[in-house]
């Protein structure tokens, strides 16, 4: 084959490359495919209730999923490592434990330097659609979010009252006027919030609060359960089917170290897969020794390249 | 120079260069620009840099898709490791898609990226940079892959995976230079410096995006301290230029490649980047191999594109 005639095939195949590649972005196939963190979603018999420090949810192997500290936006922040994660459903309603260590619980936010703990969960508010962006969402890509709040479940404890000046009577609407016109940050009638956003500064409660929820601190650890129905139950809040796993991203405050709004702990986007099995019956590190061994074999594989490398300088060394 | 050498070469370099398009706008230029406020009134001419970002991910896709079909077709002898990785990596896509045999895609990637890196293993100095990108790349997957859907890690080997993962991905790259053979020249290594100071600046100051583009475009924590990161890049970069001054562009193309996939198990595509990043990092330098490479008897290609 001439160089002329190479080049211009080379020119061709390069065209049809395009051609190809354009084809696949009109029809929007994408032969390649995410290879995320997946985290099952077990069918259960009994109904596991909002405890996670129960035999029940304790017993479920966790999936750890790495968190980092939010710096996508100000205020940043978060110092939350890791957490585990755990999810069942029984009879229609799908239950997901999160887990992480915490060594105080903040329920107290009378004070303005006072924040809660809390703990969020984000999904896609449609299920099945392009992946939205993972701070809040975009325009044309809602995220649904579950957040927890340490505060809201205790019903917002004061400080002592004896530690004020002022003795109001406290409980009246007219001293609580966030409260009275229906703040669901001040409420406090329900632990979780189900909001709605699509894009920044657009977070949102929605008007249905479906979304069942309970922490408990023990041993320097947060266990919080929340449960909603399977079943899409309004607009921008996406339904969770058998078999098909849906993006899920995660957030932590630590209200002791001054966590709140962006200063949070997040996750990247992983997979939540319910499904019609039952959950494994062997315990968590169970796979820790074919880790360990996995370790192994790269160290062992690095080991012996530097020591063929040393041993060549050596040599060099030793003729020169 | 050969002459399918030469076609090869040219194969490779529109991959890496589709692959680093993608990057720079897909997983870096868009995901810093949503969180610019006020940016509506550009909206179109955004989209449209979204849209060629999208065309350059396709367009990798395909180019990726060849480059590997020439890995398998073009190289006599063919490397059995080689051919294995492909054969698993064609696997992994085949289950990813179908949905069958899934729960299986992550540990045969782990299993690709070892079999396309073995050359290296026990090569000497040269080596080692690419053995430890596959190491990042396997104990980075361990933590996610010996999981599965039901858990199966405790917590503290969990977080040793990540970190270990991510010592050996740093590691790589500050030994990068070693793929090069010889002493950089000092304007490779004062561009080293430059884009070193400037990522740990980049990642000292609190308004910056750098920590979570790491995260999300490279799969690294960065949870260790900013100088670290910035004498990664610096090294990288040293290597970087100084593989275009010695116009080597096949060894541009198969750091770019590594690069664009990534140290963590992300996806089907950013594993086959990497594949093919290792792959054609571990041939023999076609100008002056400082070290031989591969243990078994050198490759040549005859057809590639």
């Amino acid at each position: 084959m001439t160089a002329f005639r190479r080049r211009h095939a080379s020119r061709l195949a390069l065209v049809l490359a395009l051609l190809v590649a354009v084809a696949l972005q009109v029809s929007g196939t994408n032969p390649a495919a995410a290879q995320t963190t997946v985290i099952g979603a077990w069918r259960v018999t009994e109904n596991p209730g909002l405890d996670g420090t129960s035999p029940m949810w304790q017993g479920l192997p966790p999936v750890w999923v790495a968190m980092t500290p939010q710096q996508t936006t100000p205020p940043m922040g978060g110092e939350v490592g890791r957490m585990a994660v755990r999810a069942v459903h029984w009879e229609g309603q799908l239950f997901v434990m999160l887990e992480w260590a915490d060594p105080t619980p903040d329920l107290d936010v009378s004070r303005p330097e006072s924040f809660t703990d809390a703990a969020a969960i984000q999904f896609p508010a449609e299920a099945g659609t392009a992946v939205p962006a993972i701070c809040m969402g975009q325009a044309d890509g809602a995220v649904n979010i579950w957040q927890w709040r340490a505060a809201a479940e205790s019903g917002f404890p004061g400080d002592d009252l004896a530690a004020h000046v002022d003795m109001y009577p406290s409980t009246e609407d007219l001293f609580y006027p966030a409260r009275a016109a229906g703040n669901p940050m001040a409420v406090g009638d329900h632990p979780v919030q189900n909001l709605v956003a699509g894009g920044f500064g657009s977070l949102a409660p929605v008007e249905s609060q479906v979304v069942d929820g309970h922490g408990v601190h023990h041993n320097g650890t947060w266990t919080v359960v929340m449960s909603r129905s399977m079943d899409a139950p309004g607009e921008l809040q996406p339904a969770f089917s058998n078999q098909a796993g849906i993006d899920t991203a995660l957030a932590v405050w630590n209200g002791s170290l001054g966590h709140r709004n962006g200063i949070k702990s997040v996750s990247a986007f992983v997979q939540l897969r319910p499904t019609s099995e039952p959950p494994p019956a062997t315990a968590a590190g169970r796979n820790t020794t074919a880790a360990l061994a996995g370790v192994g074999l790269v160290l062992a594989m690095v080991a012996g390249t530097a020591f063929v490398g040393l041993r060549r300088s050596w040599s060099r060394a030793d003729a020169s | 120079m050969r002459a399918d050498r030469l076609r090869w070469e040219t194969a490779t370099r529109w991959v890496a260069v589709a692959a680093v398009v993608e990057l720079g706008i897909l997983r870096l230029a868009t995901r810093t620009i949503i969180n610019i406020p006020g940016l509506d009134v550009v909206s179109g001419p955004l989209s449209v840099v979204g849209a060629l970002g999208r065309l350059a991910y396709f367009s990798t896709l395909v180019l990726l898709a060849a480059t590997l079909v020439g890995l398998v077709a073009g190289f006599r002898p063919t490397r059995p490791t080689t051919l294995i990785a492909v054969g698993v990596l064609v696997a992994v896509a085949v289950a990813t898609i179908t949905g069958v045999g899934e729960g299986a895609a992550g540990w045969l990637s782990l299993v690709a990226v070892v079999c396309v890196a073995w050359p290296a293993v026990g090569s000497g100095w040269r080596g080692l940079p690419l053995v430890l990108v596959a190491g990042a790349f396997v104990v980075n997957g361990l933590a996610q892959v010996a999981q599965g859907a039901g858990g199966g890690l405790d917590g503290p080997t969990f977080a040793g995976l990540i970190m270990v993962g991510e010592v050996l991905a740093l590691a790589a790259l500050l030994l990068s230079p070693l793929l090069v053979g010889r002493r950089p020249s000092n304007r490779a290594m004062w561009a080293g410096a430059v884009v070193g100071v400037g990522v740990t600046v980049m990642m000292t100051a609190a308004s910056s995006m750098t920590s979570i583009l790491i995260l999300w475009s490279f799969g690294l924590s960065a949870g260790l301290a900013a100088w670290a990161y910035g004498l990664a890049a610096g090294a990288v970069t040293v290597t970087l230029v100084a593989a275009f001054q010695r116009r080597d562009l096949t060894l541009a193309a198969a750091i770019l490649l590594i690069l664009a996939g990534g140290f963590a198990l992300t996806s089907t595509y950013q594993t086959a980047l990497l594949v093919v990043g290792l792959a054609i990092a571990t041939l023999p330098s076609p100008s002056t191999p400082p070290e031989p490479l591969q243990r078994d008897s050198e490759p040549h290609l005859e057809l590639v594109l």
